[in-house]
């Protein structure tokens, strides 16, 4: 098998194990799902240009989600969005089912992503990515930017915050 | 706690959602492959064509050898393709390998209207250049007709599968862009017909009629939609707080809109500054300053919460803006100058007396019909800007 051939094969599992997750991740800043799905295939294309271009991809969940980040901060500029939950609720947003059977734990969708993304930037994304992703503090560090110690801190207010709203 | 994130696993893409950027992306890998490590690119394979022509060992076969130096003389096949015209031997390639590769990127409705639109701009200025050339012969006529034909369609199909998906705005946008984009071509034709020596008209002429034709059925399409919309206005469950509240909304859109397409022209014209003559510049700038002044009168029906006033002025706005761009663009790419309108009215009366005499019927018809269309482009739609969003499929 050509190396075209490997990288083709290994790029479209990438594609299959991920598309759900890196959708999601755009969904929930974007608030738009035709723009979630475009900036999902993007992401997917550019992944594929950096290869194209003779690199090797070490980590790709972490690299995808890298990706992701910064076209979501890139469109967020061009189109200068502000994300607030007001335009979150205004704009009728409903990522869930809502599931009535599990009234004690229950939390609609709605409100699920109300919550989190009523935390502050620095900790709605570890905490997303920790908890909805099952990444580990080291990924998120590599996806971030920032030490995994830092995450860890991060992770742990945010979470706090988290409780704290929801009891409300 | 666990239930509460447990909600996000159900967001996911629909399995035609997944399916489809599946297939989107397969098309760009085709033609995007990995060069294999042991070849090294030596600075004459321009192109990834080359791939296809090596053997298991990584050594050229000789017939492939020529066919590769044809093809590396000729810059590649599909970088080439991109600026052929109708009559070109790579324009088959621009047409069914590069305009299929980015059709299939294009995904979502937005993307989907701007290539469509952009696609047919392309048509029109292969035309346009060819009449430049002295090149419009008879037999590239009737394919430079077919292809603006599909195009037209494709436009209509869109537009039609907008309103039927409850996307009026969407539908709305592209609606009125096609009509800017084929009464300022319908302009440029006019012109190069009468300031260019050697085209034939015959040739021109069918072609002025099928614009002028999809110009009115664009018109007939504005029509119907707002029909649409103000029937969706008006319905029982609307009470008159509300209308007025989406009117105000949908001003304000436009309004943005159009003062975002005011300074993407402006930062154009700058850009091209140097490119163009002063004559053609200044006569951008002219129709710039001219959407600049809608929008200021659109702003003084707003504070008079004159809604639907004000989203007409946005909107003729963003269209005057967008008309500035695309002359200058074509100007430019063609090397000629294209005075406005009002200039060839200036020209028009300090003809001479025979001159005016001289004026047939078929002049008097022309000028009637740019009235009408003056007139029918005030009364374009009302896009309101729905409540909502598209809700998500979740599984």
């Amino acid at each position: 098998m050509d190396q075209d051939q490997m990288q083709k094969e290994k790029f479209l599992e990438s594609y299959d194990s991920y598309a759900d997750a890196i959708f999601r991740y755009c969904l929930i800043r974007v608030y738009d799902r035709e723009k979630a799905r475009d900036l999902t295939q993007d992401v997917f294309i550019r992944a594929w240009d950096y290869i194209v271009s003779g690199k090797e991809v070490e980590h790709w969940k972490a690299f995808l989600y890298r990706i992701a980040t910064n076209l979501i901060i890139d469109n967020a500029r061009r189109k200068h969005e502000l994300i607030s939950l007001e335009t979150l609720m205004e704009t009728g947003f409903d990522p869930g089912k809502d599931d009535r059977s599990h009234v004690d734990d229950y939390i609609d969708g709605q409100k699920a992503v109300a919550a989190i993304n009523d935390l502050g930037e620095i900790y709605r994304e570890p905490v997303y990515l920790r908890y909805v992703e099952d990444m580990s503090p080291a990924e998120i560090a590599e996806i971030t930017g920032v030490s995994e110690n830092v995450v860890s801190v991060r992770i742990h207010r945010g979470l706090y915050q988290l409780k704290r709203k929801l009891k409300q | 706690m666990t239930n509460f994130f447990k909600q996000f696993k159900n967001i996911k893409l629909a399995d035609q959602e997944r399916t489809k950027i599946r297939a989107n992306l397969l098309a760009y890998l085709e033609n995007n492959p990995v060069r294999p490590l042991k070849i090294a690119r030596h600075n004459w394979q321009r192109s990834s064509i080359f791939s296809l022509f090596l053997t298991r060992e990584g050594t050229l076969t000789m017939p492939a050898l020529i066919i590769g130096l044809i093809i590396t003389l000729s810059g590649g096949i599909s970088a080439g393709a991109a600026g052929s015209l109708p009559g070109d031997l790579l324009h088959p390639i621009k047409i069914n390998v590069n305009e299929r590769v980015k059709a299939a990127l294009a995904v979502g409705s937005e993307a989907e209207a701007d290539l469509a639109l952009k696609l047919m701009d392309e048509r029109l200025q292969e035309t346009e250049q060819l009449a430049v050339k002295a090149d419009l012969k008879t037999e590239l006529v009737a394919k430079v007709d077919e292809r603006f034909t599909i195009q037209a369609d494709k436009l209509k199909g869109l537009i039609a599968r907008f309103e039927a998906e409850g996307k009026s705005e969407v539908a709305a946008k592209l609606s009125a862009n096609l009509n800017a984009l084929l009464k300022v071509h319908e302009q440029i034709l006019a012109q190069l017909r009468e300031k260019l020596a050697g085209i034939d008209p015959a040739n021109l002429d069918k072609i002025q009629t099928r614009i002028r034709a999809e110009i009115k059925n664009a018109e007939d399409i504005n029509v119907r939609v707002e029909t649409r919309v103000k029937a969706g206005d008006q319905s029982a469950t609307s009470t008159k707080p509300d209308i007025e509240h989406r009117a105000e909304a949908a001003a304000r859109a436009k309004l943005a809109a159009a003062e975002n397409k005011i300074a993407e022209v402006e930062r154009f014209l700058n850009a091209k500054k140097d490119q163009v003559t002063a004559e053609s510049w200044n006569r951008a700038s002219a129709k710039l300053d001219e959407a600049k002044n809608l929008v200021v009168q659109g702003q003084a029906k707003l504070e008079t919460k004159a809604f639907v006033e004000a989203f007409r002025l946005f909107q003729k706005a963003h269209v005057t803006a967008q008309a500035a761009k695309l002359h200058l663009l074509i100007e430019h790419r063609l090397e000629i100058n294209i005075p406005d309108r009002n200039e060839r009215d200036d020209r028009d009366e300090s003809k001479t007396e025979q001159k005016e005499l001289d004026r047939t019927d078929k002049d008097n018809h022309d000028e009637d019909d740019e009235d009408r269309n003056e007139k029918n482009s005030d009364n374009e739609l009302i896009e309101l800007k729905l409540n909502g969003k598209t809700k998500l499929e979740v599984r």
